[in-house]
C-alpha cells in the first residue's frame, strides 16, 4: 500500500455516511495510528494546523481505490484466554457471593 | 525527528527534499511505501522518489505528460536508510548506494563537458 | 556584510528592474494618463520589495527555494497546476523580452529583426553556459543601468516636478469617461503584474541559494531588496513622467520599445539615443535570462533534479537540458512572427492570474516558524504581505474582464 492509496480518499462509514476526505495519516515509531479526515483539507495543508476527525487505524475496515471504509468504534483487543465475548468479564470475588447485578 | 518519531505523513514527509549523508541533494519524497493493512498494523516502509511514483497522486492524462517531460522512474529508499526528518530528509548513506542519480546520469551523456567557467 | 558584494547587488538590482513590459507600459501610462499612475508603480515596488525580501529570507533561512517549498504546501496536484501556469506565463514573457532584444538590435543595427531574435537567443545560451551564476546576474544588471540616461533625461526636460510629486498620491484622475476609467483600471493591473512579476521571485530565491545565503546574508537581502528595487523603481518611474511631458501633450503613442528611446535623445540627442538603446538591451536582456532560468529553476524544484548555475552545465544536466529548451521554446514563439507587444499583453495577463498562488505559498512559510525558526515574519512584513495579498488578488480576478473590456488597453 502507499500514502497516496490514503490521501484524499472519501472516507464513509460501515452505515455508508460520508465523513469526509483523508488529508493526514498519523504515525508513530514508524506505524500508523490513525487518519485525518474532514471537508478542511486543503486548509490544514496550507496551513500545517490540526482540523478534522481523527480515526484509529484499527477503525479501519477497507481500503478501495476510490474510499476508506470505517467503523465508528476501535474493535476490543482480544485478552488471553477469553472468549471474546464483547460483554465485559466479572471480576471473581473471594467470598462467592453473586454481584448485584 | 527521527523516522520512530510521531509525525504526520501527509504535511510532514511527502514533498519533502532528500539529502544524503554527503549533504548531496537527492530529490523530493514523492509517494510513501507502507506494509499491512486494514485490520493489521500498517507500517512505514521506504520512501519513493521519481516522476513514477506520482501515478496515484495525479490523474492519468496528467500522468502522460509529467512522463512526457520527466520519465517514469522510482527510487525506493528504505526506511531504515532515512536518518532524520525535519524540514528535509536525511538520509544516513550516499544516494547513488541506492540507486539516486541514474536519471542524472543518463542525462549527462547529453551534456559536453567544458567551456563554463 | 561586504560593503562591496552589498553595492554590487543594489546596482545589480537597479540596472535589472526594469523589462520589456514595464517598459512599454510606463511609457504608455505616462503618455495616456500623465502622471497619475506614478502612486501604482511605487506601491507595486513596495510589494514587490516586501516579497522579494520574504523569499530571500525564506531561501536563506529554510535553505529552500521557494517552488520546493511550495510543492511541499501546495501538494503534488496543484503545485503542478501551478508550475503549469507559471510556466506557460515565464515563457510568453521570456519569448516577450526576447523579442524586445531583438527589436532594440534592430534598432542599433538596422540588421533583419529575426535573425538578431536567433543571435540573441544563441549569444543568451553562450553567455549563461560560460559565465558563473553570480556575473551572469551582474553582466546583466550593472550594464542595464545605462537606463539610468531617462533619469537624467527627465532632469534635463525641466519636468513640473511638483505634478510627479502628486503623482505619488494614490487618486483616480477626475472627468474621466466609463471607457477611460476601464482603461485606467487596466493600465492599474497590469502595471502590477508588471512589477511583481512570478518570475521575480523565482529567480531571486533560487537565486539566494545558489550565492549560499544563510542568515547572516539577511541584511543584505534586506538591503538589496529596499534599495536596489527602489531605485529601480524610480528609473521606471523616470520613463513614465518623460513620456507624461513628452509624448502626452504631442498625442505620441509609445507602443514601441523604440518610442521610448526618444525620451533620452530629446534632451541629449544622438548619444542620449544610443545610451538608452544599450540600457534597453541589457535590461530587457537580463529579463530574458532571468524568465528562462527562473522556469528551468520551477521545473528543476518541482521534480527534484540537481539544479543551478552554481553547478557546472553538465554536474545538473536536466536543469540545462530544460533552460536550453525554454530558450529554444521562447525563440521559435518570436520566429512566428507574433508582435512583441502582444506577446508583453498575454504576459502581463497570464502573469498576473498566477500571482495569488504564487505568493500565498511563500507568505504562509515565512510565517512557518518551523521553517524561519526566529527570523519568521514580524508584524510589519506579515501585514504588508496580507495587504498585498489581497491587492494582487482583486487584480488577478479584475485582469481578464479588464482586458476584454478595453481590448487589452487599446480601446
Amino acid at each position: 500500500m502507499r500514502l497516496s492509496d490514503l490521501q484524499d480518499k472519501k472516507v464513509r462509514g460501515l452505515d455508508g455516511e460520508t465523513l469526509g476526505r483523508v488529508h493526514e495519516v498519523h504515525c508513530d515509531k514508524g506505524i500508523v495510528t490513525a487518519i485525518m479526515c474532514g471537508p478542511g483539507s486543503f486548509i490544514e495543508r496550507l496551513t500545517a494546523k490540526k482540523k478534522g476527525r481523527r480515526i484509529p487505524w484499527e477503525c479501519v475496515r477497507k481500503v478501495t481505490d476510490g474510499e476508506v471504509v470505517v467503523t465508528p468504534d476501535p474493535p476490543q483487543r482480544k485478552a488471553k484466554g477469553s472468549t471474546g465475548s464483547r460483554t465485559r468479564q466479572r471480576t471473581p470475588r473471594s467470598s462467592g457471593r453473586p454481584s448485584k447485578r | 525527528m527521527t523516522p520512530d518519531s510521531p509525525i504526520k505523513l501527509v504535511s510532514e514527509l511527502l514533498d519533502l527534499p532528500l539529502y544524503d549523508n554527503e549533504g548531496k541533494y537527492c530529490g523530493i519524497v514523492d509517494d510513501v511505501e507502507l506494509s499491512g493493512g486494514p485490520g493489521k498494523p500498517l507500517k512505514l516502509k521506504a520512501l519513493l522518489v521519481g516522476p513514477g511514483a506520482y501515478a496515484g497522486r495525479m490523474p492519468e492524462w496528467a500522468m502522460k505528460l509529467v512522463k512526457l517531460m520527466a520519465g517514469d522512474r522510482i527510487t525506493r529508499v528504505p526506511m531504515e536508510k532515512v536518518r532524520t526528518i525535519g524540514t528535509a530528509v536525511h538520509l544516513e548513506c550516499p544516494g547513488r548506494a541506492l540507486g539516486l542519480y541514474k536519471s542524472e546520469t543518463a542525462a549527462g551523456h547529453w551534456i559536453p563537458e567544458g567551456g563554463a567557467l | 556584510m561586504n560593503p562591496l558584494e552589498l553595492t554590487l547587488g543594489i546596482m545589480t538590482a537597479v540596472g535589472g528592474f526594469v523589462d520589456i513590459s514595464e517598459l512599454v507600459f510606463a511609457a504608455k501610462a505616462g503618455s495616456t494618463f500623465g502622471y497619475a499612475l506614478i502612486w501604482v508603480f511605487a506601491i507595486s515596488t513596495i510589494g514587490i520589495i516586501v516579497f522579494s525580501e520574504m523569499s530571500g529570507r525564506v531561501a536563506a533561512t529554510a535553505k529552500q527555494p521557494v517552488f520546493n517549498l511550495m510543492r511541499h504546501r501546495l501538494g503534488l496536484k496543484l503545485g503542478l497546476v501551478t508550475l503549469a501556469a507559471s510556466v506557460i506565463a515565464n515563457l510568453i514573457t521570456c519569448a516577450a523580452e526576447l523579442g524586445g532584444v531583438a527589436l532594440v538590435l534592430n534598432y542599433l543595427t538596422g540588421a533583419p529583426y529575426m535573425l538578431m531574435a536567433v543571435a540573441t537567443a544563441l549569444a543568451f545560451v553562450l553567455s549563461i553556459w560560460v559565465l558563473p551564476f553570480q556575473w551572469i546576474e551582474r553582466t546583466y544588471g550593472l550594464l542595464g543601468l545605462f537606463m539610468i540616461v531617462f533619469a537624467a533625461a527627465l532632469i534635463a526636460i525641466h519636468p513640473p516636478w511638483h505634478q510627479i510629486a502628486g503623482g505619488f498620491v494614490p487618486h483616480v484622475p477626475a472627468g474621466l469617461s466609463t471607457k477611460e476609467l476601464l482603461k485606467f483600471g487596466y493600465f492599474v493591473v497590469a502595471i502590477v503584474s508588471a512589477v511583481m512579476f512570478p518570475y521575480e521571485v523565482y529567480f531571486y530565491s533560487s537565486g539566494g541559494i545558489e550565492e549560499d545565503w544563510g542568515p547572516k546574508q539577511l541584511l543584505t537581502n534586506r538591503m538589496t531588496a529596499i534599495l536596489g528595487m527602489g531605485l529601480g523603481s524610480l528609473l521606471a518611474i523616470s520613463i513614465l513622467s518623460n513620456s507624461a511631458q513628452l509624448f502626452g501633450p504631442a498625442n505620441v503613442d509609445p507602443s514601441l520599445p523604440g518610442t521610448a528611446a526618444l525620451e533620452a535623445a530629446i534632451p541629449f540627442g544622438k548619444w542620449g539615443l544610443i545610451l538608452a538603446l544599450l540600457g534597453m538591451f541589457f535590461a530587457i536582456a537580463g529579463a530574458a535570462v532571468e524568465t528562462c532560468l527562473a522556469n528551468a529553476y520551477s521545473i528543476a524544484q518541482f521534480f527534484g533534479w540537481i539544479w543551478g548555475r552554481h553547478k557546472k552545465p553538465w554536474e545538473a544536466p536536466r536543469f540545462t537540458i530544460t533552460w536550453i529548451v525554454l530558450f529554444a521554446l521562447a525563440l521559435l514563439i518570436v520566429l512566428t512572427g507574433v508582435d512583441v507587444m502582444v506577446l508583453v499583453e498575454f504576459a502581463i495577463l497570464f502573469s498576473i492570474l498566477v500571482l495569488p498562488l504564487t505568493y500565498l505559498p511563500l507568505l504562509l512559510l515565512a510565517e512557518d516558524k518551523k521553517y524561519m525558526r526566529e527570523y519568521v515574519n514580524g508584524p510589519v512584513s506579515k501585514t504588508l504581505g496580507w495587504f498585498y495579498f489581497g491587492v494582487i488578488t482583486l487584480a488577478a480576478v479584475a485582469a481578464l474582464p479588464l482586458y476584454f473590456l478595453t481590448s487589452g488597453g487599446n480601446g
